[in-house]
């Protein structure tokens, strides 16, 4: 990491130049970016059910629609009809336009006086007010035509309009709004509401909507971080570089999306706030850390060769969390989230690419102008001092009771994580406020839901000729008239039951299907086929039911769907053969690839950052904690949309591993500042709070501008969006809480090596191979036992041990070489020369005595020191390696044992010899 | 002043005599040609009474989906007017199932339907002449022939039909109503039959062709005004429906026959029968 970085300053022209020849071409590419608003991006396209829906489509009619929806209090005026019928005209005149289906059109079978009618109700407008009352009563009466064509109050009807599929395309659509919009807007005044609803209309909005909020968003982004950077770092540069950087990412990532078809949706348009204000972070720790060095006199060269080496590995490490929480995303079946995972992944690594490389370039470029001023006065002590004075002194004692209440909370909010409902629908991007929604509530309040499902059923060719199953379908159908939530139901029996009806010109008890297959079969000779096409296959062999609702929940789709299919396999309505579907079912049975999604991007975001932190500081227990002090705050986030009613959607489910990945971060910084203050002051509780005071600023900092950056999501119009921006603030707000007090308490009695410690540390193969103490030990070990001990290093000539003191301690020499010498006045008696891997002192790890020798650094020397409080401290850490390390020691202790020993039966044989030569 | 004014209107006026006179005159000339053509036309359909034993194919890309059979009468009556019946007899389930028209001078045509099932004729609103006819690509108004009063006919073009050389006739309501907003008629210049005609809809597209041929021909048992095949195709829908002229009889009285609903309401199977035996058209 440091040499990428020292390459971006060391090359900085070249980088620079680079950059920008780079950006004009991306610039051109980026603008034949795809954008797909769709509603097919909420479902999963390889969904064998999008199969056999458009197959129903094929047969029974696109839903490729467009509605004009016309209401006033006198609509059955000859003036008011008039213009309809002019708009009904002129629509149906235009080249994308299969066919239109309205009061004008449809076919309405009626028995008039005695005579038979065929043709729409309103083929004809008539003059007198009378005629047109008695229309508007004709129409009410009519089951086909109530509620489908026309409100049951008169007072609202619709103009169905199918769109030709092979002239309107998605980027057609808006071009077919502006024709229908320039229609219809003559006529406006003349209607209480007069609007066009449907996918031109909606995909219209949803475009112009989506530009507005990038450009509503993206501003106050800017804006924010610019003013937190430059306020907190005193100087407008610090502020503009990280911004210049985001916008080029940003130009970047949109050409490479656009190359690599990834198209713009309604989730990854926030995808440049986010490269603005997450991939910030970087910048604002290299910035932060070479004005240090350089307030520190070192040259820009020396300062950001030194920001290299120190946060070079923390910044990567970061960096890599932060990918992998949005890269966690893309693992979705639907493509709105699997769009977004990938332009947030080709952003983040894209924008970290730039802090890498193009950032050294700038500051090789403005660094002298970036030079901190000296500040008027020096607090003694900053508030993050006694920040973390309180965090360690006042809040650590109670740390049962802490972990106690965060354990609680975590509980709660657990419990109400149960309430939380899961959505996918497509309304829930429309405000409640926005006049499109306002409008389509109208539209199913007067007429019926804009959400259609089909439920067709299959048999033997010309089956739906026979009363029978006639019968069936008729029975299917009042049941699902029974169902609230469904507004309207349409099938063949209530075609067949309605021509049967006017053919005999009878009275409500002729409203029923006929007794014979021949009786069904004349009545249809008769019957235009726009009458029953849409629930009717040519050969008879299947039969749709349309069920029309305005049910925005998924949750209570799926249920009602669920109930439904329950009672058709049960046999209630017999043997039948049937497919429900409809683009709405399929957008709302989608939202178990929402909860799938969730699983495995949480899933594999806690594993990924479990293991990550349990490889670089080589410890489980490591890798547990940092994922318990950042998992809380996700917890307390889901604990709050049970009990707030917020759903899990397409935006929320995006939350806990993104805010995962990005929460992380802190965590890291701290235990990184953690295991580099332990190694300078060797004390657990002083180095936590060393930590704390050196890494509360950068991460109150950031975590504030992301947290803003988030919160500005909230501005956006499209709720999941919201939900997703403000709900990720409060994550990020609550995990520096969870990580200034949890991972303090957690880590408080834990000693860190990292794993860059261990390949750093170099040991010869003679210690491992000659040193009683690593019997048994493997490298790896070995290094963990010398890096969580204490390593003391003297130079040549240096007293290490005093002969006569009371000594606690052994020592293992790790490198050079000492001598253990008796002073006898002006002589000196050397005893023995230790080498690397020889051991001194071990007596008095067990026995409390008085050194017998001097031990003297004949070179210089590195001593690996061992008493009673470090042996203690490593069966805490690792019991496994004490207690091969106590064996060794043992085993030590019992050879000197028996070298002492042996050393008294010869002293005790010589003296026994001497007596008797003596004697 | 007075002459600057004055000037251009008369240049106007010469302009008008010059190009616009000749055109109307033209205009005039082609509808009288027209006129002329239509009536040779009607004159070579013209006779008291027919009968035909049709087959009816529906043919649904390319695929014939159903097949029918009916009897078609048609009579010219003293007063000028026309009555048609056209009762399926096959299948079975449709046997029975009667169209009635009746068309005077001066007067839209009128319908009423019989179905079986239901035991009683039906009058259908002259609206629904634009619907189809029993399913087919038909409509009601197509199955009557040529009301020359309810038309405004002129001359487009030549056009070769079917090795013929034909006027092109445009045909278009006196009103602006009926289903279409004109049919282009293709008349022998030799013989005045029909050879094709286009109709077009209200949007000036082309909606459907009928396509008429074999006159004369030696497949139809006996004689008749009819084509031997006519082919109506729906041009967006891509369907068509085939009208095949098995039998045909002309100007045979049909003493037993009456152009009414009671009649339609009690002509019994047996009765058909023995109708179709009786002019040996048995099938």
């Amino acid at each position: 990491m440091r040499r990428i970085i020292e390459l971006g300053y060391a090359w900085a022209p070249w980088v620079i130049l680079l950059s920008v020849l780079t950006s004009i071409p991306a610039l051109w590419a980026l603008q034949s970016i795809r954008i797909d608003v769709s509603s097919r991006t909420l479902s999963d396209p390889s969904d064998p059910a999008r199969l056999v829906l458009s197959k129903v489509r094929e047969e029974f009619g696109s839903d490729l629609i467009a509605v004009v929806y016309a209401e006033d209090s006198d609509l059955f005026t000859s003036d008011r009809l008039e213009r309809l019928s002019l708009i009904h005209q002129t629509i149906a005149s235009k080249p994308y336009v299969e066919r239109v289906d309205s009061l004008f059109s449809l076919p309405d079978i009626r028995d008039v006086d005695g005579i038979l009618e065929t043709a729409p109700l309103l083929a004809e407008i008539p003059r007198q007010a009378a005629d047109l009352a008695r229309l508007k009563e004709l129409g009410i009466e009519n089951p086909l035509i109530r509620q489908n064509l026309l409100s049951e109050d008169g007072e609202a009807t619709l103009l169905t309009i199918y769109l030709r599929p092979e002239e309107v395309g998605e980027s057609e659509l808006t071009e077919v709004e502006a024709s229908l919009e320039g229609i219809i807007a003559p006529h406006k005044a003349s209607f209480e509401a007069l609007y066009q609803l449907g996918r031109p209309e909606l995909q219209s909005w949803l475009l112009e909507t989506l530009e507005s909020d990038l450009f509503k968003i993206l501003p106050l982004a800017i804006l924010l971080l610019f003013l937190v950077l430059a306020i907190n770092q005193r100087s407008v540069l610090t502020g503009a570089i990280p911004l210049l950087n985001g916008l080029i990412a940003t130009i970047w990532t949109l050409a490479l999306m656009s190359v690599l078809g990834v198209p713009l949706t309604l989730l990854n348009y926030i995808v440049p706030v986010l490269i603005i204000v997450v991939g910030s972070t970087e910048d604002m720790h290299i910035l932060h850390c070479f004005r240090t060095r350089l307030s520190e006199g070192c040259s820009g060269a020396e300062a950001i060769s030194r920001t290299g080496t120190e946060i070079g590995l923390a910044l990567g490490l970061t960096a890599a969390t932060t990918i992998l929480g949005f890269a966690a995303t893309s693992v979705s079946d639907l493509p709105i989230l699997r769009s977004f995972g990938i332009a947030a992944m080709i952003g983040m690594v894209v924008r970290f690419a730039l802090s890498a490389l193009l950032l050294p370039a700038w500051l090789r470029l403005v660094g002298r102008f970036l030079q901190p001023k000296p500040r008027k006065s020096q607090r003694l002590r900053t508030p993050a001092a006694r920040l973390s004075h309180t965090i360690i002194h006042r809040i650590s004692p109670h740390s049962r009771w802490v972990l106690t209440a965060f354990v609680l909370c975590a509980i709660a909010a657990g419990v109400f994580i149960r309430e939380i409902r899961l959505n996918n629908d497509l309304t829930e991007f429309l405000d409640k406020d926005t006049l499109l929604h306002q409008r389509i509530e109208q539209t199913a309040a007067k007429l019926a839901g804009t959400k259609v499902l089909y439920l067709t059923l299959q048999s033997q060719p010309g089956s739906y000729r026979q009363p029978v199953h006639l019968q069936e379908i008729d029975a299917i159908t009042n049941h699902l008239r029974n169902i609230d939530a469904f507004d309207t139901v349409t099938s063949f029996s209530d075609v067949v039951k309605r021509i049967h009806q006017q053919l005999r010109a009878g009275g409500a008890d002729d409203f029923r299907i006929p007794d014979t297959e021949a009786a069904i079969t004349q009545m249809l000779l008769f019957a235009p086929t726009e009458a029953f096409r849409s629930y009717v296959s040519d050969d008879f062999a299947r039969a749709n039911i349309v069920i029309r609702c305005n049910l925005g929940d998924s949750t209570e789709l799926n249920r009602l769907v669920a109930e439904l299919e329950k009672e058709l396999q049960g046999g209630r309505f017999g043997p039948i053969n049937y497919t429900l579907t409809g683009e709405a079912l399929l957008v709302s049975e989608a939202v178990a690839s929402i909860v799938t999604a969730q699983l495995y991007s949480l899933g594999g975001m806690v594993l990924l950052l479990f293991l990550a932190v349990t490889a670089l500081f080589l410890s489980v227990r490591c890798g547990i904690y940092s994922l318990l002090a950042n998992l809380f705050p996700v917890i307390v986030i889901f604990g709050v949309m049970g009990l707030g009613g917020i759903s899990l959607n397409v935006g929320t489910c995006m939350i806990a591993a993104i805010t995962l990945g990005i929460a992380i971060d802190d965590t890291l910084h701290i235990l990184v500042r953690f295991n580099r203050e332990l190694k300078a002051t060797n004390d657990e509780r002083s180095a936590i709070e060393n930590a704390l005071r050196h890494e509360i600023p950068p991460i109150v900092n950031t975590s504030l501008a992301l947290a803003g950056g988030f919160a500005m999501l909230g501005f956006s119009s499209f709720g999941p969006v919201q939900q997703f921006g403000i709900l990720s603030a409060s994550v990020l707000l609550i995990a520096v809480v969870t990580d200034l007090i949890i991972t303090p308490l957690l880590f408080a009695n834990t000693r860190l090596i990292t794993l860059w410690d261990i390949v750093g540390l170099s040991l010869r193969e003679r210690l491992l191979k000659e040193s009683p103490v690593f019997r048994g030990f493997t490298p790896l070990r070995a290094k963990r036992l010398i890096l969580f001990s204490d390593i003391e290093e003297h130079a040549a000539g240096t007293k290490v041990i005093r002969r006569g003191d009371v000594g606690d301690c052994m020592y293992v020499v790790l490198s050079g070489e000492l001598e253990a010498v008796v002073d006898h006045g002006e002589a000196q008696q050397t005893l023995n020369k230790i080498e690397v891997g020889g051991i001194f002192g071990e007596v008095a790890l067990v026995a409390r005595e008085r050194r017998s020798a001097d031990v003297i650094a004949r070179t210089e020397t590195r001593l690996l020191r061992l008493n009673s409080d470090s042996l203690q401290r490593l069966q805490r850490f690792s019991p496994y390696l004490s207690s091969q390390l106590f064996l060794n020691i043992a085993s030590i202790i019992g050879e000197r044992l028996n070298d002492r020993v042996r050393e008294s039966e010869q002293y005790a044989l010589r003296l026994s010899q001497k007596t008797d030569t003596e004697g | 002043m007075e002459h600057r004014i004055f000037f251009p209107l008369r240049l106007l006026s010469i302009i008008c005599c010059i190009f616009i006179a000749p055109t109307l005159l033209h205009a005039e000339e082609s509808t009288d040609q027209a006129r002329s053509i239509v009536k040779g036309f009607i004159e070579k359909q013209r006779v008291e009474s027919e009968m035909a034993f049709i087959r009816m194919d529906m043919i649904v890309d390319g695929e014939r989906v159903s097949q029918r059979r009916m009897l078609a009468l048609y009579k010219h009556q003293e007063d000028g007017s026309s009555d048609y019946i056209l009762r399926l007899i096959r299948p079975a389930d449709v046997e029975g199932v009667t169209v009635r028209a009746r068309v005077e001078p001066g007067k839209e045509p009128t319908y009423s339907l019989y179905l079986p099932s239901i035991g009683k004729s039906r009058p259908l609103r002259d609206a629904n002449q634009a619907a189809p006819f029993l399913g087919s690509d038909f409509s009601f108004s197509d199955l009557v022939r040529e009301i020359p009063g309810s038309q405004v006919y002129s001359v487009q073009s030549s056009a070769f039909i079917q090795g013929a050389e034909c006027h092109v006739v445009r045909a278009t309501p006196v009103d602006g109503t009926g289903p279409y907003a004109y049919r282009d008629l293709y008349i022998g210049k030799e013989d005045f039959r029909l050879y094709q005609t286009d109709y077009y809809d209200k949007n000036g597209s082309l909606f459907k062709v009928l396509a008429l041929y074999g006159y004369d021909s030696g497949e139809i048992a006996g004689n008749s005004t009819r084509p031997y095949r006519s082919v109506m195709t729906t041009m967006e829908a891509r369907t068509s429906t085939v009208f095949i002229v098995i039998v045909g009889r002309i100007n045979e009285p049909f003493e037993n026959i009456e152009f009414s609903d009671s009649f339609i309401e009690n002509w019994t199977k047996a009765e058909v029968d023995d109708f179709m035996f009786s002019l040996e058209m048995n099938f």
